[in-house]
């Protein structure tokens, strides 16, 4: 007996990319067995883990395919549909949104119908941009990533951006591994949790400060650091007094192998350029000077990686080549027997800028949107307005599905068969042996692509996986793998070398008339972005806050000098403008921060104003916002 | 019940011996490929021992799944054409075959827990229906400590039926009615024990207790937390190292707590359930009204240890909350699992 009846799944709630098996009564999942075999769970689930089988379950899913009206029709009429819509749509109206939860093999096949069956490069995912400043730190440094397992063998462990143990759970084992064996744990939070209650220091910079505080610490450790302007200067830009950036440089200085390791997505850390120019400065010094250094970003969904592996970019092919890399593309044309467009395709910003305009008439979505941050929820509100056609592959009724012509039903993690990349860059595979009335994700992008005149064939996943090996040679060993997968990381390639100057991003400081500084920052509620994870009523249970509350985050002391009681309303408001907030208290904010968890940013846009946006990564950041808390 | 005379069942005779009973049989298979160790029932039990995995230890999840499982159906209704409720179906026989002695013990303390009032008939119907043929250990895990818990290796009461293996043989004991109706059922299958047997399994169970790793010294703990002399920083840095995941609740054979919700299925028609729920969620403690006796995460780790070790619940239930299965240790984040509390309560330092 080697099949356990409700499959061997990868959760695919985070990066992490833990092990489990359902059980399965013969009429649905009822539990979940963690694998004590997997080599980065180990047996340790966190409650997202926990609680996979209890979204199977919810009533409230889509169960078939809708036609405009809610109208149920049969997968053979919505292919036709999705296909005759396509077919009268010209290539450059069309737009991809896929989505960073779903397997490679789908991703894959959304690419190939994007580019060798649609003729479009206007693909791309929410959150692709967030991670581009990894591309450029990790390309300008070299091959240096490392796994979540080579923590153990690091004598210092420095974290920037990860307050919320929640946003990569496996790494909380780790840290205090290494409190137990001596290792020095420095974090760099501004909202330090319980997880680095024995850190050897807690640095907590202003944010958009993180290059002040990197160039003073480099100028500790060499005289040659490139800094731009005095350690006085640093310091009082970082916010961070002199002794600690002392101390910093000291923990580096004494350290034989480092691992560092960052939230990818980090809103107000590492965000920009500026800071990542530094940070791989600082990585270059440590390469140099130590045994071993190793980093490795967190990113933020379970298939971030996986998606950019196979390319799901308006610039880019499977195995990260540009699109402008004509070796690279007739390779994939030679695949495809087809010419791919060769030029850039609109990323997720323009091609909802685009719909706006009525540039994209047709837009097929995989997933939720309704998380995304840029653009905000409102500009893609009216784009979705204007378009003549919307395709939404989605779990249950969203935002994006109100304004959807066709409702393709989409599998839940629980239900999927296929392989995801996780934040290490381990290609394992999940396959639930739930039965379904819908089809397998990557099946829905093959039966269009046959009905628009495409000879694909693919009788399984075996055939798509073979390909993709081909195309990216480091996804060839995945199909021979053991159950846990194999490590296979593509950062570092050079489809990243340059890097535009780096400019300042502006940050407010607190005055007397605005007395706090305000954060977006991802809280415990990227539970609110996987929304079927809402679907379990101990999830909804836990969170006990109603998504459309806004509320923010302040130090106990703070809100007793603004009047402002735990769970009380006020109003928050900057120089750009106010909003109603419900205030929660919580002592491990630091005094003079304000934290809005950034699902608010939709709702907070007032306050927030005018976004800037990096020119080096084309990210649109959170500027640091002087605000003031008032009762109401 | 009267005193038994051991007898023994050769290896190849178990399969028949479980065929015979009739009803389908829970054996701890291997799962998909990675080792990993559940217990799945066998609809037909020709066979079922060829099934287990070979020499495993125990299971990612306690058997006593089959009694009280992660989510279970309380009951059906419909409105229309009138309300009516549907209980779930009535409880079915199942033997659970190569169920450890830490998971026996368990399954007696969640008898004992469940038929307080208000009785929990659907449990008691259930746990009704299952045999339990327990196989001792003899090759701990690591991460066992029973013999410091009374939960195992070898038990000398609770059991239905508890074998040992002797070699080609097990002894085979039976320690209840059910465990005597199964013996008279497959009696065919049976053999008088050889002289020597019973001294034979006494040695086999010197030898396990001298190879367990982990050391839990619970009377210490016990004392400590009775005597409520844990300061409170100590509390504070253990439970910093709680991650709130759920795991030790949901792995822990002896955990009972569930939380009920109701699905609608359809616009007429939805269930009840209840599933395993945790007394680490913040939401586990929260009132109707918002407000949370236990709102910090100190208060509510330092009232699962309460819980679990307070003198005033083990008077109560005659047994302290822990049998010593040790999955607590594989599923915690911060090793902050039973023994490391205890260990921690004991020298007042964390490792």
């Amino acid at each position: 007996m080697s099949e356990g009846p409700g499959g061997y799944l990868i959760c695919g709630y985070c990066g992490c990319g833990c092990g489990l098996h359902l059980d399965y009564d013969g009429a649905g999942a009822i539990g979940v067995i963690p694998s004590n075999s997997h080599p980065v769970s180990g047996g340790r689930l966190c409650r997202r883990g926990w609680t996979i089988h209890r979204t199977l379950a919810d009533s409230g899913r889509i169960r078939a395919p809708l036609a405009k009206g809610k109208r149920e029709i049969g997968w053979d009429e919505s292919f036709a549909l999705a296909a005759s819509k396509l077919k009268s749509t010209p290539p450059q109206q069309i737009g991809i949104i896929a989505s960073p939860t779903s397997t490679n093999e789908s991703l894959f096949l959304l690419g190939k119908l994007a580019r060798a069956v649609l003729g479009t490069n206007n693909i791309d995912f929410p959150g692709r941009q967030a991670v581009v400043p990894t591309q450029i730190l990790l390309s300008k440094v070299g091959e240096i990533a490392c796994t979540i397992s080579d923590l153990d063998g690091a004598d210092l462990i420095i974290t920037i951006g990860l307050s919320d143990e929640d946003r990569a759970p496996q790494i909380a084992p780790r840290i205090w591994n290494a409190i137990r064996r001596g290792a020095a744990v420095l974090a760099v939070d501004g909202r330090p949790g319980d997880l680095f209650s024995e850190a050897a220091l807690v640095l907590s910079p202003k944010p958009h400060t993180d290059h002040a505080w990197i160039e003073a610490v480099g100028a500790r450790l060499s005289p040659r650091f490139p800094t731009s302007g005095s350690a006085e200067e640093k310091r009082a830009e970082t916010g961070i007094p002199a002794e600690a950036i002392e101390k910093t440089a000291a923990l580096i200085r004494d350290a034989k192998r480092i691992a560092w390791i960052y939230d990818a997505s980090a809103l107000g850390r590492l965000a920009d350029a500026r800071s990542i120019v530094a940070l791989s400065r600082l990585l270059g010094w440590c390469r140099s000077e130590k045994e071993w250094v190793g980093v490795l970003p967190i990113v933020e969904r379970n298939n971030t990686l996986g998606a950019l592996d196979m390319g799901i970019a308006p610039d880019l092919l499977p195995g990260w080549r540009s699109i402008r890399d004509r070796a690279a593309a007739r390779k994939v044309e030679g695949e495809w027997h087809v010419q791919i467009p060769q030029t850039d395709g609109l990323d997720l910003r323009s091609m909802i800028d685009a719909a706006t305009h009525r540039e994209i008439r047709c837009l097929l979505v995989v997933g939720d949107l309704g998380s995304c941050a840029d653009p905000s929820a409102e500009e893609i509100r009216r784009a979705l307005r204007e378009l003549e056609f919307l395709i939404a592959i989605e779990s249950f009724p969203s935002p994006l599905t109100e304004n959807a012509d066709l409702i393709l039903a989409r599998l839940l993690p629980g239900e999927v068969k296929g392989t995801y990349t996780s934040t290490e860059g381990r290609i394992q595979a999940t396959h639930s042996s739930l039965p379904s009335r819908n089809p397998q994700e990557w099946t829905i992008f093959a039966e269009i692509a046959e009905r628009l005149g495409a000879d694909w064939g693919y009788g399984g996943l075996e055939p798509v996986m073979d390909e993709i090996g081909r195309l990216v040679p480091e996804y060839a060993e995945a199909k021979a793998a053991p159950p846990q997968g194999v490590v296979r990381s593509l950062w570092g390639d050079d489809a990243f070398d340059s890097v535009e100057e780096p400019r300042p991003i502006p940050v407010e400081t607190a005055d007397t008339d605005f007395p706090l500084v305000l954060c977006v920052e991802r809280t415990y509620q990227p539970f609110h972005m996987d929304s079927d994870l809402l679907r379990s009523p101990l999830m909804r249970r836990e969170l006990a806050i109603q998504p459309n509350e806004p509320h923010i985050f302040l130090n106990p002391d703070d809100a007793r000098a603004a009047k402002i009681r735990d769970g009380a309303k006020a109003t928050l408001r900057s120089r750009a403008g106010a909003g109603s907030v419900r205030v929660r208290c919580d002592s491990e904010i630091a005094r003079g921060s304000v934290i809005l968890p950034e699902i608010y940013h939709g709702a907070m846009g007032e306050v927030l104003g005018e976004r800037p946006v990096d020119a080096a990564t084309g990210r649109r950041l959170y500027p640091a916002r002087a605000v003031t808390v008032q009762a109401n | 019940m009267t005193a038994h005379v051991p007898r023994m069942i050769p290896k190849g005779r178990i399969d028949s011996f479980l065929e015979s009973l009739g009803v389908p049989v829970a054996v701890p298979v291997a799962l998909n490929g990675t080792g990993d160790i559940d217990f799945r029932i066998m609809e037909k039990p020709v066979a079922a021992t060829a099934a287990c995995a070979e020499s495993y230890v125990n299971s990612a999840i306690s058997p006593l799944k089959f009694a009280y499982p992660q989510t279970q159906v309380l009951w059906r209704f419909h409105t229309k054409p009138e309300i009516e409720v549907i209980p779930p179906a009535a409880p079915r026989e199942l033997a659970i075959f190569g169920i450890r002695s830490c998971d026996v013990s368990a399954f007696r303390y969640l008898e004992h827990f469940f038929a307080r009032e208000p009785k929990d008939d659907l449990f008691a119907a259930t746990a009704a229906k299952i045999l339990l043929i327990s196989v001792t250990c003899q090759e701990p895990d690591e991460n066992c400590f029973c013999v410091c818990c009374d939960g195992g290796p070898f038990l000398d009461r609770k059991f239905d039926v508890q074998l040992t293996d002797l070699g080609d043989s097990y002894l085979f004991e039976i320690g209840s009615a059910k465990g005597e109706a199964a013996a008279a059922t497959g009696e065919r299958f049976l053999e008088p024990a050889p002289d020597g047997a019973i001294r034979k399994k006494e040695e086999l169970h010197e030898a396990t207790l001298r190879k367990f790793v982990v050391t839990s010294h619970m009377a210490t703990g016990i004392r400590k937390l009775t005597a409520r002399k844990v300061p409170d920083a100590l509390w504070r840095r253990m439970a910093a190292r709680c991650s709130e995941c759920g795991g030790c609740a949901f792995v822990c054979p002896m955990c009972t707590c569930f939380d009920v919700s109701d699905q609608r299925e359809t616009a007429d028609s939805g269930r009840r359930e209840r599933c395993w729920d945790c007394c680490q969620y913040s939401g586990y403690s929260r009132e109707a009204s918002g407000y949370n006796p236990r709102d910090e995460k100190v208060s509510r780790f330092k009232r699962r240890f309460t819980h679990k070790l307070s003198y005033y619940y083990v008077q109560a239930d005659g047994v302290h909350g822990c049998v010593g299965c040790g999955r607590c240790i594989q599923a915690c984040f911060g090793k902050v699992d039973m023994p490391g509390v205890v260990n921690a309560l004991r020298t007042e330092t964390i490792v």
